[in-house]
């Protein structure tokens, strides 16, 4: 039996090389700005203890996002977790089951508003003005068809775009490789 | 800088970065350090924020705000200690040892563990690991200067570089890193109150050479520090203020005294691209082109000249800077300001500086793509290292090692200095450093205040607040006070709850942050947004008697809890003094 093989693509930083300068952050919002749809980062360039990388969808091949949620507006689609933003309840059922913490609820800020006397980045949450907040996450910019446009952006090359091909040969079997030939090292010597 | 940046990927062993938080103001430099991390280079770090380059680093060591001259002459003490430092070097180059040598007696690493709980061992590595690299960088920006010890805080870098040898050669020397593209092009034409294109005003020689030049004669009289500016206002001194390129208002410290001190000016003329809160003050708007819409030449950080060429036409009756202010010197009937395009201006400063620029053509620069100065003829292929003959720009030609001593009353400085020129007999000509803390955390005031950058704004925002997806995209987190974990502790204060900090100079309000990088008893807020400006809180009675810096990165507050409806009123007040009329007030951010 042939079962067709479903293995998402996915955006990923290497923390060791990226310098936080946020350029991803402005480039996806442009991206997401250009193709119509809310114009907000999907990626969030996140600074903890330890050191400082974007963090983003994984587009997991079983997303919890996706099997919460209640109106179908998270799709299993062919090669990554599709969101529909004009499905989309903003009931957050997402971002309470994203092992991530990758999607989140936001809307867009309205040209009306003076944000500097608005508490800014809670609309997203209270939705007080009459903005609808929906669920965003990364789309791995589909539409575009350079691909990532983070990926172009990141200065240092931070930023990887990693599909089912290289998944399994590049990084998996280059690893694999490497732990191999470690491991025979030791062993020829020791046991 | 001495060196040029790119050699931190290629040649520098250790790099000493302190006072800067280089991946957040300086990307491309960071990355080019990332680069010789990747090599094999060390990374020293100090900085009372751990920041993203602190985290890379090999050793980082936590400073509280202003604690510069006690650790660096910490280093020194035990580098001479130990005998690490380049007795070649100093020796034929240099002179000042045994000034230094006494200046830093006192000086242990067990002095600082004391002082500060950073262990005396941390010190001696640093030390070791700085003194004993084949090539070392020191690198340093804001966190260095904008003290009223910051002069000193110089002398003592550079001292750590002639005492080790580590100038000169590629990979090594002493790096201030600028933080804009043409700080240092601005700098080299004069734009200081001392100097011209060509050397100090004071300087008989520099004077007669610009009247070869200008047919005028030039005052040998300094103008007034920028620092100094809101108090001559007041004093009746200043009646007409030009501002182009800057935002005063709000980069200026004490931003309260600053707009109090503008209400007195008989004319203010404002020429901006954007209608900047310092714009919004002022008699007369003059619009300009901005940088994609010009050509020229910047002078980078490495001090390589590069040529800029306009990547669109500048909407229709609008021009460039240098072409505004010879309109204006036209109508005013001044001789000399009759250029036809920017190239004309740089062949005349070549003309003024032949030293530094006679060689590099308009031609030989877009050719090679960027020369760095000094390069005096057409045939020099210019300077990327300076000091690679050992010789420093000084008449003698000598490195000199200058004493700094630290006092622990500001008052005390000169004081102190004098004791010490008596004490060894040092010449008058001869310079000598002191420090000391413009202020000190009492009961009203419990927190030191420091301000910095956010990497995805620049400045006062004038620019990057217009971008949408650098405002709304890079962006997410808005002004926001960021607070050590003690402070949050101490006062209840979590993460994006509204908090008020104040000090007897003004108060700003935005949402906390509580950011465990920081070092205990130390709150870090930004001035990139007029909403919350961290600089109304900044000190601008205290100067650096040398240069006249302000303490921008240093002062004292206090900070509390509040609830949103005093939030909001915090804020609106804000927004009246900082956009005064109506129709801005929405219109802009």
């Amino acid at each position: 039996m042939n079962l067709p093989k479903r293995v998402n693509k996915f955006v990923i930083a290497d923390p060791n090389v990226c310098i936080g300068c946020a350029t991803c952050m402005a480039a996806c919002y442009e991206s997401s700005h250009a193709r119509g749809k809310l114009a907000v980062p999907r990626l969030i360039v996140t600074r903890s203890k330890s050191g400082t990388m974007p963090n983003q969808c994984r587009q997991c091949d079983d997303a919890p996002c996706a099997n919460v949620c209640p109106v179908g507006a998270l799709e299993f689609s062919n090669d990554n977790i599709e969101l529909h933003e004009e499905i989309c309840i903003g009931c957050k059922m997402c971002t309470l089951a994203c092992p991530f913490g990758a999607i989140r609820s936001e809307a867009e800020i309205m040209p009306s508003v003076n944000y500097t006397m608005e508490p800014k980045y809670n609309l997203g949450i209270e939705s007080q003005i009459g903005a609808k907040s929906i669920a965003v996450k990364c789309d791995l910019c589909s539409g575009r068809e350079e691909g990532p446009s983070c990926v172009e952006v990141c200065p240092t090359g931070a930023l990887l775009f990693v599909d089912s091909q290289n998944i399994n040969y590049t990084l998996m079997s280059q690893k694999a490789e490497a732990a191999v030939e470690s491991f025979v090292h030791v062993a020829l010597k020791n046991i | 800088m001495t060196n040029d940046l790119t050699e931190f990927a290629t040649d520098t062993e250790v790099l000493f970065l302190i006072g800067t938080n280089t991946s957040e103001c300086h990307p491309i430099i960071a990355m080019q350090m990332l680069r010789g991390i990747e090599r094999g280079a060390k990374m020293i770090v100090i900085d009372p924020k751990e920041t993203d380059m602190a985290k890379k680093a090999d050793i980082y060591i936590q400073t509280p705000v202003g604690y510069n001259i006690p650790f660096l002459n910490a280093l020194i003490n035990h580098i001479i200690k130990e005998d690490l430092f380049d007795k070649e070097f100093v020796e034929k180059y240099s002179h000042g040892l045994e000034y230094v040598k006494y200046a830093v007696a006192d000086f242990t690493p067990q002095r600082v563990e004391k002082e500060t709980g950073i262990p005396a061992s941390k010190v001696i590595e640093v030390a070791e690991m700085y003194a004993k690299a084949g090539t070392a960088a020191i690198c340093y920006t804001m966190g260095m200067t904008q003290f009223i010890d910051g002069t000193s805080n110089i002398f003592s870098l550079s001292n750590l570089a002639i005492l080790t040898g580590n100038l000169g050669k590629k990979g090594a020397g002493v790096n201030p890193l600028r933080g804009q593209n043409n700080v240092q092009g601005a700098c080299d034409m004069g734009a200081l109150p001392n100097v011209t294109a060509a050397g100090l005003v004071t300087d008989e020689g520099v004077r007669e050479h610009i009247k070869s030049i200008w047919g005028k004669e030039i005052s040998s009289k300094p103008g007034f520090a920028l620092t100094k500016v809101p108090h001559e206002i007041e004093e009746g001194k200043i009646k007409f203020l030009y501002v182009f390129g800057e935002n005063p208002v709000m980069s200026d410290p004490w931003t309260e005294h600053f707009i109090e001190a503008v209400e007195h000016l008989d004319t203010m003329v404002v020429q901006d691209i954007f209608l900047t809160e310092t714009a919004q003050k002022a008699d007369v708007v003059l619009p300009a082109a901005s940088w994609g819409e010009k050509d020229g030449t910047f002078i980078n950080t490495s001090r390589r000249v590069a040529y800029v060429s306009k990547a669109v036409e500048p909407a229709t009756g609008i021009v460039p800077d240098w072409k505004v202010i010879c309109n204006i010197a036209q109508r005013i009937g001044l001789q000399g300001f009759d250029y036809y395009k920017a190239e004309e201006i740089w062949d005349e400063v070549r003309k003024v500086n032949p030293r530094f620029f006679g060689g590099l053509s308009y031609a030989r620069i877009i050719k090679e793509n960027g020369i760095s100065w000094p390069c005096p003829d057409e045939t020099h292929i210019g300077t990327p290292v300076l000091y690679e003959d050992k010789k420093s720009m000084l008449p003698d030609g000598k490195f000199k090692l200058v004493p700094v001593i630290y006092a622990d009353d500001k008052n005390d400085r000169t004081k102190l200095e004098k004791e010490l020129i008596n004490h060894l007999n040092i010449p008058n000509d001869y310079p000598v450093g002191s420090g000391a803390l413009s202020e000190k955390v009492n009961e009203e005031y419990p927190c030191l205040f420091t301000t910095g950058r956010k990497v995805y704004h620049y400045h006062t925002g004038t620019m990057t607040r217009e971008c949408k997806p650098l405002e709304m995209g890079a962006d997410i987190m808005g002004p926001a006070i960021e607070v050590s974990e003690d402070i949050a502790l101490a006062r209840k204060l979590e993460n994006d709850c509204y908090a008020i900090v104040e000090n007897k100079r003004g108060k700003i309000a935005a949402k906390v942050k509580i950011n465990p990088d920081l070092r205990h008893g130390t709150i870090f807020t930004t001035f990139h947004y007029a909403e919350a400006d961290g600089n109304e809180l900044s000190n601008a009675e205290d100067t650096d008697p040398l240069s006249g810096m302000n303490p921008l990165k240093m002062t004292i507050a206090a900070i509390r809890k509040i609830s949103e409806e005093e939030f909001i009123q915090v804020r609106e007040s804000t927004d009246m003094h900082m956009h005064p009329s109506e129709q801005y007030r929405t219109v802009r951010r």
